[in-house]
């Protein structure tokens, strides 16, 4: 590179005079070009990490503010309607809703909010089975838990706590 | 070129050379140790997604807390390497 004979002439300093103009915009040596590259990319990852972080942080408050509990006292049907071994379909918290009643065996009711946790389809009770069962893709659930047993959904299906007034089943609230 | 005095020095008054001995091997081990931190932010996050999403969000600050102890690292990991600049010429 003829950078003397493009500069040095008229006492200018020779490295401001020799500077090709795609230097200006690329002011990196082809060896340092290398390192620059990694220490960007490295303060690009902690960037990006500082952005995960925030995001579980947000999670993290929202999770500690947020009190998904549902709906209010709301009578659902005469235990005596139910007899054992079968279901109720009913809605609530919200009249949108859908949620089921199950008369288990050994006389114990549950009640589990109607959608499933994969991709919100409705779950039916499946009497024979002794299981919840989600049409769309073959979800299934315990009836005594509401845990996923066999399929997609990987979380339980959301409980509605029940309270018992004489014959009468009031649904309190709907527990995450 | 090579200047008067002799040294190795382009007329952009950049370093010549390539970055001292073992230098790059600090630097690449940092963005190694950097992007594998990166990853487990990431599946942090996802557990902390499951448990909001299941209901249990309160437990999810212990992930923030691992989360954040490991982004404060890398900005260590970022000062420490900023302190020790190339040698020139």
């Amino acid at each position: 590179m003829s950078d003397l004979s493009m500069g040095g002439a008229g006492g200018a300093p020779l490295s401001r005079v020799g500077r090709a103009p795609w230097r200006a915009a690329f002011p990196y040596h082809w060896d340092a070009d290398d390192l620059v590259s990694r220490r960007e990319l490295l303060r690009f990852a902690v960037l990006t990490s500082g952005t995960l972080f925030v995001g579980t942080a947000v999670l993290a408050v929202l999770g500690w503010l947020d009190n998904r509990r549902r709906g209010t006292p709301t009578p659902i049907v005469q235990a005596s309607r139910v007899p054992e071994g079968t279901a109720h379909y009913f809605n609530y918290p919200e009249p949108d809703d859908q949620a089921v009643l199950l008369h288990l065996p050994g006389g114990r009711f549950v009640a589990y909010s109607q959608k499933c946790t994969h991709l919100s389809c409705a779950v039916y009770y499946q009497a024979e089975q002794k299981r919840l069962y989600c049409p769309c893709h073959e979800g299934v659930f315990d009836i005594e838990t509401g845990e996923p047993t066999a399929g997609p959904p990987q979380r339980r299906l959301p409980r509605i706590e029940l309270r018992q007034e004489g014959d009468a089943l009031i649904a309190v609230e709907e527990v995450p | 070129m090579i200047g008067v005095d002799g040294s190795t020095r382009s007329v952009d008054g950049l370093d010549d050379r390539s970055p001292p001995p073992g230098r790059q091997a600090v630097v690449m081990a940092a963005l190694v140790l950097g992007l594998l931190l990166m990853g487990i932010q990431l599946w942090l996050l996802t557990v902390a997604l499951e448990l909001f999403l299941g209901g249990h969000g309160r437990q999810v600050w212990l992930l923030a807390v691992v989360s954040g102890l490991i982004f404060v690292g890398g900005l260590v990991m970022l000062k420490v390497l900023r302190r020790r600049p190339r040698p020139t010429l």
